[in-house]
């Protein structure tokens, strides 16, 4: 069967996963109101789940939904009922960390079952197991290296899915309990309180320093890409439910570009990878690393500074209607005034910059000086723009380094 | 009661309440220091000295593939067949010691396991050469009961020891710090963390060979409940002693004398007696926002006063045309209701139903905000 690789983008809300599909990605995560790992993510109701599958099946994508907490018995009990839904609506695989979730998905539907990373799936012989015990694909711990990745493939007929870009936990996923007793929540069942992004004041007889010393950078593994490629890696993850639409848009559009010309040219030029990773340096994220991709983490690997709150760029919003030759509506996320200079970021050609020289009420009755967020606007319209395509501009920050 | 406890010198061996001695060696252990050759002298005068007790061999760290084939190719130049069982916690070690060997296994199931029906798959996968089952310690005694009772396995579960938070393979000690020479040369790294930016203080820090660890500040103990934890069908009662700086030998397994000996240390039963850590998850989001009804139109996207309501049509199945009886749930619970006299597309267009339109604008209601849901009114379905 010839080699067609999977961009795998999340989707924390039903926007997001619009935004993914359409910006590039061919499959989407996400997380129905239970069982997942991120509680605080919007998550999604039946209701945008199936909106969600409708949407992205009609363009080619696929949808995986997590089950991936670690779930107690009372869970296992109510998790039938949602997995009947899943399968009704037709989505195309679940992903479980747990083995009794396995077995319950196995005894209630014939939905393909994909290993999530919490399980620290990290070798030949952990996924033979898991191949015996009857999933899919393995989703690699991020441990593991991309011969790693291809090593699995060689000795089972499993999927392999590895973390390409995004977040990495310092500790083997699933292997980290300090919410369960510095905060009192499970962190395997969605309450990671994010304790080893904290300073610490560290000491020995010797010596005494503060320190970010478990807060790892973010992986950026583009420059790898035709090693992923030429690996035959069915999956490459873009990691990030709680990430914004900006980020969502940036990193599906940067690699489903590079893939794109890797699928018709066989390679991919550098022109492309500089113009992705230039695309990738302007959303908000730690130092990048290719920790783990080609070989074991080093010390390099820890991102030892305050978390950055803003990237260069922000987005201030989506196109949410645009009527070509009359005007753009604009659901607004972040404000913008009268005069900005604004980029949209269209699916797939490049940014187009541009002037909000007028914002008017839906009505167009009054003209705007300044946008709320959570409200709609109309601006004229601009080319290339079409639904759900993001509108972004520089932050101070941004303007400052690209003086 | 039935104590399990790691065997680090020949002297543990005199603890005769211990009958289960785990035998951990530096390539293969998490926490273990014990060369192995070392490991294979102790239990040579273990046979020797205590031949009543059983000898257990460790295999508990996590691996890439490039370490797990350095542990194979390390354990061909063991004999496995010395030891009475093996203890493993990674499952591709437990997929390795079922294909390649025929020892009894201990399987660790201390890290997540929090239902019943996965354990017992990994019991019926395992079948008659499964020995033993170690539980997590983030199971309750009614949950504990439940499961000692529907295993065919016995459990062990730990009464003595560290609380294990956080388990890297990466190197995030030894760099932080100014070490001594000797301990570079036995690389292995002990540190204390104070968190700056919550009130905890007194982490214990470790970095060896197999990664990074962070110990709670409080230890474990359960021997104040040891007839609880009995009563709950636990077999196997295990005792770590290799970071609590206590001799085996002087454990007589009371509080007391642990109170004794280690009187600094602080003490948690941790989950044994119950755990809440998943109350946060009854979920804190605002149900009137949530999308459950039939006749669900869509959600409010705008508003300008006097002007108009902008609403997202979400529901295309759904015919909404004029004069019918739209109801707005606003996020604070408000009901308000609107007999639909009027409706424009999103140019400004007149329109008396609704075909493919994203957004349509309708009067303003007073009292109605952004993110409110809009219904049709029942009667009108």
């Amino acid at each position: 069967m010839s080699y067609s690789p999977e961009l795998l983008a999340p989707a924390g809300s039903l926007e997001k996963l619009k935004v993914a599909v359409l910006y590039g990605a061919n499959a989407v995560y996400c997380g129905g109101q239970q069982f997942g790992l991120r509680t605080a993510a919007e998550n999604f109701t039946n209701d945008e789940l199936l909106e969600g599958v409708e949407f992205a099946h009609a363009r080619n994508a696929q949808v995986f939904v997590v089950l991936n907490g670690f779930l107690h018995d009372k869970d296992l009990v109510s998790l039938p009922e949602f997995l009947y839904f899943l399968e009704e609506i037709h989505v195309d695989a679940v992903i479980v960390s747990d083995i009794g979730v396995v077995e319950t998905v196995k005894e209630h539907t014939s939905l393909p079952i994909h290993l999530s990373t919490q399980a620290s799936c990290l070798n030949v012989e952990s996924a033979k197991l898991w191949e015996k015990m009857g999933v899919k694909r393995v989703i690699l711990g991020r441990e593991a290296s991309i011969a790693d990745g291809a090593l699995i493939k060689k000795h089972t007929d499993l999927e392999v899915e590895l973390f390409i870009h995004g977040s990495m936990c310092m500790a083997y996923s699933g292997n980290c309990v300090i919410s369960n007793y510095t905060q009192g929540r499970d962190s395997n069942r969605g309450g990671c309180a994010h304790s080893c992004r904290f300073e610490y004041e560290l000491e020995n007889e010797n010596s005494k320093q503060k320190a970010y010393f478990m807060s790892s950078k973010d992986l950026n593994g583009l420059e790898h890409l035709e090693l992923f490629l030429g690996s035959k890696i069915d999956s490459l993850k873009i990691e990030g439910r709680m990430k914004g639409h900006l980020y969502a848009a940036t990193v599906a559009k940067s690699y489903s570009r590079a893939i794109r010309e890797w699928k018709e040219t066989g390679s991919v030029s550098r022109a492309t990878l500089e113009k992705s990773l230039n695309e990738l340096n302007k959303i908000s994220h730690r130092l990048y690393t290719d920790t783990n991709l080609i070989e074991s983490s080093k010390e390099d690997s820890i991102f030892d500074e305050r978390e950055q709150v803003e990237g260069k760029y922000v987005t201030v919003g989506f196109v949410e209607e645009s009527v070509p030759g009359k005007h753009l509506v604009i659901d607004v996320k972040k404000a913008f005034d009268k005069g900005d200079t604004l980029e949209l970021i269209p699916f797939v050609s490049d940014e187009v910059s541009f002037k909000a020289k007028n914002i008017f009420t839906l009505n167009l009755k009054e003209e705007i000086e300044r946008t709320n967020p959570g409200s709609l606007v109309k601006i004229p319209y601009s080319e290339n723009a079409n639904r759900f395509s993001l509108i972004r501009r520089k932050t101070l920050e941004g303007s400052e380094v690209n003086q | 009661m039935r104590f399990t406890s790691y065997l680090t010198k020949a002297s543990d061996l005199q603890n005769k309440k211990v009958d289960n001695f785990i035998l951990s060696t530096s390539e293969f252990g998490r926490f273990s220091s014990l060369a192995t050759e070392s490991c294979f002298e102790l239990l040579k005068t273990g046979r020797e000295e205590r031949p009543d007790a059983k000898y257990l061999f460790e295999w508990d760290c996590l691996q890439t593939q490039g370490v797990f084939e350095n542990k194979v190719t390390a354990l061909s130049e063991i004999d496995l067949n010395l030891f009475d069982g093996v203890r493993v916690a990674e499952l591709g070690a437990f997929n390795w010691v079922l294909e390649n060997t025929t020892l009894p296994i201990h399987l660790i199931l201390e890290n997540g396991h929090h239902n019943l029906k996965g354990i017992q798959t990994w019991e019926k996968h395992a079948g008659k050469r499964l020995e033993r089952i170690v539980l997590s310690l983030e199971l309750p005694k009614e949950v504990l009961k439940k499961y000692t009772s529907s295993l065919k396995t016995p459990v062990e579960l730990q009464v003595l020891g560290d609380l294990l938070l956080f388990y890297s393979p990466r190197s995030l000690v030894k760099n932080q710090l100014s070490f001594d020479k000797d301990v570079h040369e036995k690389k292995w790294y002990e540190a204390k963390a104070n968190s700056e930016e919550s009130p905890h203080r007194g982490f214990t820090l470790i970095e060896n060979k197999h990664g990074s660890f962070m110990l709670n500040p409080k230890k474990q103990s359960l021997l104040q409940v040891l007839d609880e934890v009995s009563e709950s069908g636990v077999k196997f009662l295990r005792v770590d002693q290799r970071l609590l700086s206590v001799d085996l030998n002087k454990l007589t397994f009371s509080q007391e004398n642990l109170q004794n000996l280690l009187p600094n240390e602080r003490f948690i039963r941790g989950y044994f007696k119950v755990n809440k850590t998943d109350k946060i998850f009854v979920k804190l989001k605002n149900h009137r926002l949530q999308r459950r009804d039939e006749n669900f139109v869509g959600t409010v996207v705008d508003v300008k006063k006097d002007q108009y309501v902008a609403i997202k049509v979400e529901n295309q199945q759904m015919k909404l045309t004029l004069n019918k009886r739209i109801e707005f749930a606003t996020p604070d619970g408000k009901m308000k209701s609107m007999l639909l006299r009027s409706m424009k597309n999103i140019s400004l267009e007149d329109i008396d139903s609704i075909r493919d339109e994203k957004i349509i604008l309708v009067p303003h209601t007073s009292g109605v905000s952004v993110k409110t849901r809009v219904n049709l009114a029942e009667a009108h379905i």
